[in-house]
Protein backbone atom coordinates (compact mmCIF):
# COMPACT_ATOMS: atom_id res chain seq x y z
CA UNK A 1 0.00 0.00 0.00
CA UNK A 2 1.42 3.60 -0.75
CA UNK A 3 0.96 6.36 0.83
CA UNK A 4 1.68 10.42 -0.54
CA UNK A 5 2.86 11.18 3.10
CA UNK A 6 6.20 10.42 4.21
CA UNK A 7 5.34 10.36 7.42
CA UNK A 8 2.91 7.90 6.74
CA UNK A 9 0.86 6.09 8.09
CA UNK A 10 2.52 3.01 7.62
CA UNK A 11 1.29 0.77 10.12
CA UNK A 12 -2.50 -0.17 9.03
CA UNK A 13 -5.36 -1.79 11.03
CA UNK A 14 -8.78 -2.65 9.99
CA UNK A 15 -9.81 -1.36 6.40
CA UNK A 16 -7.09 0.07 4.77
CA UNK A 17 -9.10 1.61 2.57
CA UNK A 18 -7.57 0.70 -0.75
CA UNK A 19 -7.61 -3.45 -1.40
CA UNK A 20 -9.73 -4.83 -3.34
CA UNK A 21 -9.55 -7.91 -6.42
CA UNK A 22 -8.88 -5.03 -9.35
CA UNK A 23 -6.42 -3.16 -7.15
CA UNK A 24 -3.87 -6.13 -6.05
CA UNK A 25 -4.79 -7.94 -9.85
CA UNK A 26 -3.39 -4.79 -11.38
CA UNK A 27 -0.65 -4.41 -8.54
CA UNK A 28 0.50 -7.66 -9.56
CA UNK A 29 0.43 -7.54 -13.37
CA UNK A 30 2.05 -4.31 -13.56
CA UNK A 31 4.77 -5.10 -11.19
CA UNK A 32 7.15 -8.59 -11.10
CA UNK A 33 4.02 -10.58 -11.63
CA UNK A 34 2.88 -9.61 -15.26
CA UNK A 35 3.60 -13.33 -15.77
CA UNK A 36 0.15 -14.47 -14.11
CA UNK A 37 -2.62 -13.90 -16.31
CA UNK A 38 -3.18 -17.28 -18.01
CA UNK A 39 -0.70 -18.97 -15.53
CA UNK A 40 -1.17 -22.61 -13.53
CA UNK A 41 -2.51 -20.27 -10.59
CA UNK A 42 -3.71 -23.53 -8.83
CA UNK A 43 -0.47 -24.60 -6.92
CA UNK A 44 0.73 -21.25 -5.79
CA UNK A 45 -3.38 -20.67 -4.16
CA UNK A 46 -2.97 -24.00 -2.34
CA UNK A 47 0.85 -23.32 -1.40
CA UNK A 48 -0.26 -19.44 -0.19
CA UNK A 49 -3.51 -20.82 1.49
CA UNK A 50 -0.97 -23.51 3.30
CA UNK A 51 0.91 -20.11 4.95
CA UNK A 52 -2.37 -18.74 6.31
CA UNK A 53 -3.55 -21.90 7.80
CA UNK A 54 -0.30 -23.16 9.16
CA UNK A 55 0.48 -20.04 11.14
CA UNK A 56 -1.40 -17.45 13.44
CA UNK A 57 -0.66 -14.48 11.69
CA UNK A 58 -1.34 -11.45 13.12
CA UNK A 59 0.66 -8.97 11.09
CA UNK A 60 1.52 -8.57 7.23
CA UNK A 61 5.12 -6.73 7.08
CA UNK A 62 5.94 -6.52 2.94
CA UNK A 63 9.16 -5.64 1.58
CA UNK A 64 6.85 -2.35 0.09
CA UNK A 65 4.28 -0.44 1.89
CA UNK A 66 2.44 -0.37 5.18
CA UNK A 67 2.63 -2.84 7.44
CA UNK A 68 -0.79 -4.55 8.14
CA UNK A 69 -1.94 -5.36 11.55
CA UNK A 70 -5.05 -7.71 12.74
CA UNK A 71 -6.34 -10.79 12.09
CA UNK A 72 -9.39 -9.20 10.15
CA UNK A 73 -6.81 -7.40 8.08
CA UNK A 74 -4.46 -10.14 7.30
CA UNK A 75 -7.22 -12.37 6.18
CA UNK A 76 -8.55 -9.97 4.02
CA UNK A 77 -5.11 -10.16 2.50
CA UNK A 78 -5.16 -13.79 2.24
CA UNK A 79 -8.44 -13.56 0.48
CA UNK A 80 -8.51 -10.87 -2.17
CA UNK A 81 -4.93 -12.56 -3.08
CA UNK A 82 -6.54 -16.23 -3.81
CA UNK A 83 -9.62 -14.34 -5.24
CA UNK A 84 -7.31 -12.81 -8.21
CA UNK A 85 -5.10 -15.61 -8.46
CA UNK A 86 -8.43 -17.46 -8.96
CA UNK A 87 -9.65 -14.89 -11.58
CA UNK A 88 -6.14 -15.07 -13.55
CA UNK A 89 -5.60 -19.46 -13.56
CA UNK A 90 -4.99 -20.99 -16.77
CA UNK A 91 -8.93 -22.65 -16.34
CA UNK A 92 -10.81 -19.43 -16.96
CA UNK A 93 -7.99 -17.06 -19.03
CA UNK A 94 -6.29 -18.85 -21.68
CA UNK A 95 -2.19 -18.61 -21.62
CA UNK A 96 -0.55 -16.47 -23.72
CA UNK A 97 2.60 -14.67 -24.61
CA UNK A 98 2.19 -11.75 -22.98
CA UNK A 99 3.96 -8.71 -24.53
CA UNK A 100 6.74 -6.49 -22.59
CA UNK A 101 5.60 -3.39 -20.96
CA UNK A 102 1.82 -3.85 -21.30
CA UNK A 103 -0.11 -1.87 -19.20
CA UNK A 104 -3.50 -3.67 -17.18
CA UNK B 1 37.56 -20.75 -14.10
CA UNK B 2 36.43 -21.30 -10.57
CA UNK B 3 38.21 -23.85 -9.20
CA UNK B 4 34.81 -26.14 -7.93
CA UNK B 5 36.87 -29.58 -8.50
CA UNK B 6 40.18 -31.15 -9.75
CA UNK B 7 38.80 -31.96 -12.71
CA UNK B 8 39.69 -30.64 -16.23
CA UNK B 9 39.11 -26.88 -16.42
CA UNK B 10 38.75 -25.32 -20.18
CA UNK B 11 41.31 -25.77 -22.45
CA UNK B 12 39.70 -22.44 -24.19
CA UNK B 13 40.59 -19.13 -22.84
CA UNK B 14 38.47 -16.44 -22.25
CA UNK B 15 38.25 -13.49 -23.57
CA UNK B 16 37.03 -15.32 -26.50
CA UNK B 17 35.63 -13.73 -29.80
CA UNK B 18 32.60 -15.43 -30.85
CA UNK B 19 31.74 -13.52 -33.75
CA UNK B 20 33.51 -10.85 -35.78
CA UNK B 21 34.16 -7.86 -32.81
CA UNK B 22 31.80 -10.15 -30.32
CA UNK B 23 33.70 -10.97 -27.32
CA UNK B 24 32.70 -13.69 -24.43
CA UNK B 25 34.07 -12.30 -20.86
CA UNK B 26 33.53 -13.81 -17.75
CA UNK B 27 33.80 -16.62 -15.22
CA UNK B 28 31.67 -19.18 -14.22
CA UNK B 29 29.71 -20.08 -10.79
CA UNK B 30 29.44 -23.21 -9.41
CA UNK B 31 26.23 -24.89 -7.85
CA UNK B 32 25.55 -27.82 -6.23
CA UNK B 33 22.51 -29.74 -7.21
CA UNK B 34 21.91 -33.61 -7.26
CA UNK B 35 24.96 -34.36 -6.08
CA UNK B 36 26.56 -33.15 -9.06
CA UNK B 37 28.74 -29.71 -9.29
CA UNK B 38 26.79 -27.73 -12.49
CA UNK B 39 28.23 -24.77 -13.69
CA UNK B 40 26.71 -21.37 -15.12
CA UNK B 41 27.89 -18.07 -16.45
CA UNK B 42 27.25 -14.79 -15.45
CA UNK B 43 28.97 -13.71 -18.75
CA UNK B 44 29.29 -10.17 -20.30
CA UNK B 45 30.03 -9.53 -24.04
CA UNK B 46 31.69 -6.73 -25.86
CA UNK B 47 31.25 -5.38 -29.08
CA UNK B 48 33.41 -3.20 -31.13
CA UNK B 49 33.15 -1.30 -33.76
CA UNK B 50 35.37 0.94 -35.71
CA UNK B 51 34.70 4.22 -33.37
CA UNK B 52 33.37 2.76 -30.29
CA UNK B 53 32.95 -0.18 -28.03
CA UNK B 54 29.76 -1.57 -25.93
CA UNK B 55 29.56 -3.79 -23.01
CA UNK B 56 26.45 -5.64 -23.14
CA UNK B 57 25.65 -6.66 -18.78
CA UNK B 58 28.75 -6.87 -16.26
CA UNK B 59 28.92 -10.10 -15.02
CA UNK B 60 28.52 -11.23 -11.26
CA UNK B 61 30.37 -8.80 -8.62
CA UNK B 62 32.59 -11.37 -7.50
CA UNK B 63 34.26 -11.90 -11.62
CA UNK B 64 35.04 -8.17 -11.88
CA UNK B 65 38.62 -8.32 -11.36
CA UNK B 66 38.32 -10.85 -14.00
CA UNK B 67 36.14 -8.99 -16.54
CA UNK B 68 38.15 -6.16 -16.07
CA UNK B 69 41.30 -7.52 -17.06
CA UNK B 70 39.14 -8.93 -20.27
CA UNK B 71 38.11 -5.83 -21.26
CA UNK B 72 41.81 -4.67 -21.14
CA UNK B 73 42.78 -7.59 -23.14
CA UNK B 74 40.10 -6.91 -25.60
CA UNK B 75 40.62 -2.91 -25.68
CA UNK B 76 44.24 -4.05 -26.05
CA UNK B 77 43.69 -5.92 -29.88
CA UNK B 78 41.41 -2.44 -30.94
CA UNK B 79 43.75 0.19 -30.37
CA UNK B 80 41.90 3.14 -30.45
CA UNK B 81 38.10 2.23 -29.97
CA UNK B 82 37.10 3.37 -26.20
CA UNK B 83 34.27 1.45 -24.14
CA UNK B 84 32.07 3.60 -24.78
CA UNK B 85 28.41 2.57 -23.45
CA UNK B 86 27.31 0.02 -20.94
CA UNK B 87 23.60 -1.68 -21.69
CA UNK B 88 21.94 -3.91 -19.14
CA UNK B 89 20.06 -6.72 -19.63
CA UNK B 90 18.11 -6.23 -16.51
CA UNK B 91 19.01 -4.92 -12.39
CA UNK B 92 19.84 -8.27 -11.12
CA UNK B 93 23.20 -8.48 -9.22
CA UNK B 94 24.56 -10.69 -12.01
CA UNK B 95 24.20 -8.89 -14.87
CA UNK B 96 24.72 -5.42 -13.40
CA UNK B 97 26.77 -6.15 -9.94
CA UNK B 98 29.54 -4.10 -11.40
CA UNK B 99 27.93 -1.36 -12.62
CA UNK B 100 29.62 0.93 -9.63
CA UNK B 101 32.83 -0.40 -10.39
CA UNK B 102 32.79 0.19 -14.56
CA UNK B 103 31.44 3.73 -14.20
CA UNK B 104 34.44 4.39 -12.17
CA UNK B 105 37.30 2.73 -13.57
CA UNK B 106 36.11 4.08 -17.09
CA UNK B 107 34.99 7.97 -16.65
CA UNK B 108 33.49 8.24 -20.59
CA UNK B 109 31.59 5.16 -20.42
CA UNK B 110 27.37 5.93 -20.47
CA UNK B 111 24.79 3.47 -19.28
CA UNK B 112 22.24 3.25 -22.14
CA UNK B 113 18.62 1.12 -22.09
CA UNK B 114 16.47 0.79 -19.41
CA UNK B 115 18.55 2.39 -16.48
CA UNK B 116 15.37 2.15 -14.05
CA UNK B 117 16.56 2.76 -10.26
CA UNK B 118 20.50 2.81 -11.19
CA UNK B 119 20.61 6.08 -9.71
CA UNK B 120 19.51 5.13 -6.80
CA UNK B 121 22.48 3.18 -6.02
CA UNK B 122 24.80 5.55 -7.92
CA UNK B 123 23.27 9.33 -7.44
CA UNK B 124 26.73 10.58 -8.28
CA UNK B 125 27.09 8.70 -11.61
CA UNK B 126 23.09 9.67 -12.80
CA UNK B 127 24.09 11.98 -15.50
CA UNK B 128 25.53 9.24 -17.59
CA UNK B 129 22.57 6.88 -17.36
CA UNK B 130 20.31 7.46 -20.59
CA UNK B 131 16.98 5.71 -20.96
CA UNK B 132 17.11 3.95 -24.69
CA UNK B 133 13.36 1.80 -25.55
CA UNK B 134 13.26 -1.07 -27.59
CA UNK B 135 13.34 -0.50 -31.44
CA UNK B 136 16.28 2.80 -30.40
CA UNK B 137 20.18 1.94 -31.56
CA UNK B 138 23.41 2.94 -30.40
CA UNK B 139 26.05 3.72 -33.28
CA UNK B 140 29.47 1.81 -32.63
CA UNK B 141 30.82 2.75 -36.46
CA UNK B 142 30.21 0.05 -38.82
CA UNK B 143 27.70 -1.83 -36.89
CA UNK B 144 24.60 -0.64 -33.78
CA UNK B 145 23.76 -2.13 -30.88
CA UNK B 146 19.78 -2.12 -30.83
CA UNK B 147 17.53 -2.42 -28.00
CA UNK B 148 15.27 -5.52 -28.75
CA UNK B 149 11.92 -7.14 -26.93
CA UNK B 150 12.61 -9.53 -24.35
CA UNK B 151 11.05 -12.14 -25.07
CA UNK B 152 11.79 -13.83 -21.97
CA UNK B 153 12.26 -11.78 -19.01
CA UNK B 154 13.43 -11.94 -15.43
CA UNK B 155 12.56 -8.59 -14.55
CA UNK B 156 9.51 -5.81 -15.93
CA UNK B 157 12.50 -3.66 -16.99
CA UNK B 158 14.48 -6.37 -18.77
CA UNK B 159 15.73 -5.92 -22.48
CA UNK B 160 17.60 -8.37 -25.09
CA UNK B 161 20.22 -6.52 -27.54
CA UNK B 162 21.11 -6.90 -30.61
CA UNK B 163 24.44 -6.21 -32.92
CA UNK B 164 23.65 -5.34 -36.75
CA UNK B 165 26.86 -6.98 -38.10
CA UNK B 166 26.96 -10.20 -36.65
CA UNK B 167 23.03 -11.13 -36.17
CA UNK B 168 24.33 -11.57 -32.46
CA UNK B 169 21.48 -11.24 -29.92
CA UNK B 170 21.98 -10.77 -26.20
CA UNK B 171 19.25 -12.07 -24.60
CA UNK B 172 20.35 -11.55 -21.02
CA UNK B 173 18.81 -14.30 -19.06
CA UNK B 174 16.49 -16.04 -22.46
CA UNK B 175 18.56 -19.16 -23.43
CA UNK B 176 20.04 -19.83 -19.65
CA UNK B 177 21.46 -23.31 -19.18
CA UNK B 178 24.54 -24.52 -16.93
CA UNK B 179 26.98 -26.54 -18.54
CA UNK B 180 29.10 -29.75 -17.37
CA UNK B 181 32.45 -28.45 -15.08
CA UNK B 182 33.45 -32.02 -15.39
CA UNK B 183 33.29 -32.84 -18.90
CA UNK B 184 35.49 -29.89 -19.65
CA UNK B 185 33.00 -27.75 -21.07
CA UNK B 186 33.99 -24.08 -19.85
CA UNK B 187 34.55 -21.65 -22.13
CA UNK B 188 32.98 -23.90 -24.89
CA UNK B 189 30.44 -22.50 -27.42
CA UNK B 190 27.64 -25.26 -27.17
CA UNK B 191 28.18 -26.95 -30.36
CA UNK B 192 31.66 -28.41 -28.76
CA UNK B 193 30.02 -29.38 -25.62
CA UNK B 194 28.95 -32.26 -27.50
CA UNK B 195 27.89 -34.42 -24.15
CA UNK B 196 25.73 -31.86 -22.58
CA UNK B 197 22.03 -32.29 -21.97
CA UNK B 198 20.65 -29.15 -23.12
CA UNK B 199 17.17 -30.08 -22.36
CA UNK B 200 18.00 -31.38 -18.50
CA UNK B 201 20.35 -28.16 -18.09
CA UNK B 202 17.86 -25.96 -19.95
CA UNK B 203 15.11 -27.65 -17.54
CA UNK B 204 16.85 -27.05 -14.24
CA UNK B 205 18.32 -23.89 -15.03
CA UNK B 206 13.99 -22.48 -15.75
CA UNK B 207 13.43 -24.28 -12.14
CA UNK B 208 16.20 -22.79 -10.21
CA UNK B 209 16.49 -19.05 -11.81
CA UNK B 210 13.25 -18.71 -13.64
CA UNK B 211 10.36 -20.46 -12.02
CA UNK B 212 7.83 -18.05 -13.91
CA UNK B 213 8.50 -20.24 -16.78
CA UNK B 214 7.36 -23.67 -14.75
CA UNK B 215 3.48 -21.79 -14.49
CA UNK B 216 3.21 -20.10 -17.62
CA UNK B 217 2.16 -21.93 -21.12
CA UNK B 218 5.76 -21.67 -22.82
CA UNK B 219 4.91 -22.69 -25.85
CA UNK B 220 3.80 -19.46 -26.54
CA UNK B 221 6.72 -17.82 -25.42
CA UNK B 222 9.22 -20.28 -27.55
CA UNK B 223 6.91 -19.04 -30.48
CA UNK B 224 7.31 -15.92 -29.48
CA UNK B 225 11.45 -16.43 -29.70
CA UNK B 226 11.03 -17.68 -32.94
CA UNK B 227 9.39 -15.40 -34.39
CA UNK B 228 11.65 -12.64 -32.91
CA UNK B 229 15.10 -14.44 -34.38
CA UNK B 230 13.39 -15.06 -38.07
CA UNK B 231 12.74 -11.25 -38.02
CA UNK B 232 16.09 -10.20 -36.54
CA UNK B 233 17.81 -12.78 -38.77
CA UNK B 234 19.75 -13.72 -35.85
CA UNK B 235 22.45 -16.25 -36.57
CA UNK B 236 24.51 -16.10 -32.74
CA UNK B 237 23.01 -15.58 -29.51
CA UNK B 238 25.30 -14.50 -26.37
CA UNK B 239 23.31 -15.54 -23.29
CA UNK B 240 24.33 -14.39 -19.88
CA UNK B 241 24.38 -17.77 -18.61
CA UNK B 242 24.57 -20.09 -21.40
CA UNK B 243 27.06 -21.15 -23.45
CA UNK B 244 26.95 -19.24 -26.55
CA UNK B 245 25.08 -20.76 -29.90
CA UNK B 246 26.93 -20.65 -32.87
CA UNK B 247 24.54 -22.86 -34.80
CA UNK B 248 20.80 -22.01 -34.43
CA UNK B 249 19.86 -24.58 -36.70
CA UNK B 250 21.46 -27.40 -34.49
CA UNK B 251 21.08 -26.06 -31.26
CA UNK B 252 17.75 -24.52 -30.66
CA UNK B 253 15.63 -27.48 -30.99
CA UNK B 254 17.21 -28.96 -27.96
CA UNK B 255 17.23 -25.71 -26.63
CA UNK B 256 13.45 -25.34 -27.18
CA UNK B 257 12.44 -28.63 -25.81
CA UNK B 258 14.69 -27.90 -22.60
CA UNK B 259 12.56 -24.62 -22.37
CA UNK B 260 9.38 -26.36 -22.60
CA UNK B 261 10.61 -29.05 -19.93
CA UNK B 262 10.17 -26.59 -17.28
CA UNK B 263 6.32 -26.70 -16.87
CA UNK B 264 5.50 -28.26 -13.38
CA UNK B 265 9.17 -28.29 -11.98
CA UNK B 266 8.52 -25.53 -9.38
CA UNK B 267 5.56 -28.06 -8.00
CA UNK B 268 8.10 -30.82 -7.87
CA UNK B 269 10.76 -28.93 -6.09
CA UNK B 270 7.56 -27.97 -3.24
CA UNK B 271 5.77 -31.31 -3.29
CA UNK B 272 9.77 -32.21 -2.25
CA UNK B 273 9.98 -30.09 0.71
CA UNK B 274 6.36 -30.44 2.43
CA UNK B 275 7.64 -34.16 2.10
CA UNK B 276 11.34 -33.38 3.30
CA UNK B 277 9.49 -30.98 6.20
CA UNK B 278 7.39 -33.56 7.31
CA UNK B 279 9.91 -36.48 7.63
CA UNK B 280 11.72 -34.56 9.44
CA UNK B 281 9.58 -33.55 12.12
Amino acid sequence: MWSDKAEGPWLIGGDDGVTSNAFVRAFLLNTGFWWLEGARCDPLRKNVRQVFETYDIEMICPGYGAILKGREAVKKQFDVLDAVLSDLDRSKVPGRYIPHDLVR
Amino acid sequence: MSDMSPLPTSKRPMPREIGPGVWWLGDCLGQLYNGKIYHGYNAAHMVVGTTAAILSDTGHPKDFPVIEKHIEHVLARNPGVPLRYLFLTHQETPHSGGLGRLLGRFPELEVVGDVSDYHLAFPQYEHRMRFLGEGEAIQLGGREFQIVEPVVRDLRTSNWGFDTKTRCLFPGDGFAYSHYHWDGHCGMVAEEATSLDLVDVCAVFQERALFWTTFVDMERYVERMEWQMQRLGVRLVAPSHGLPVTDLERTWPEIRKGLLAGEGKFDEVVKAASEFAAHAS
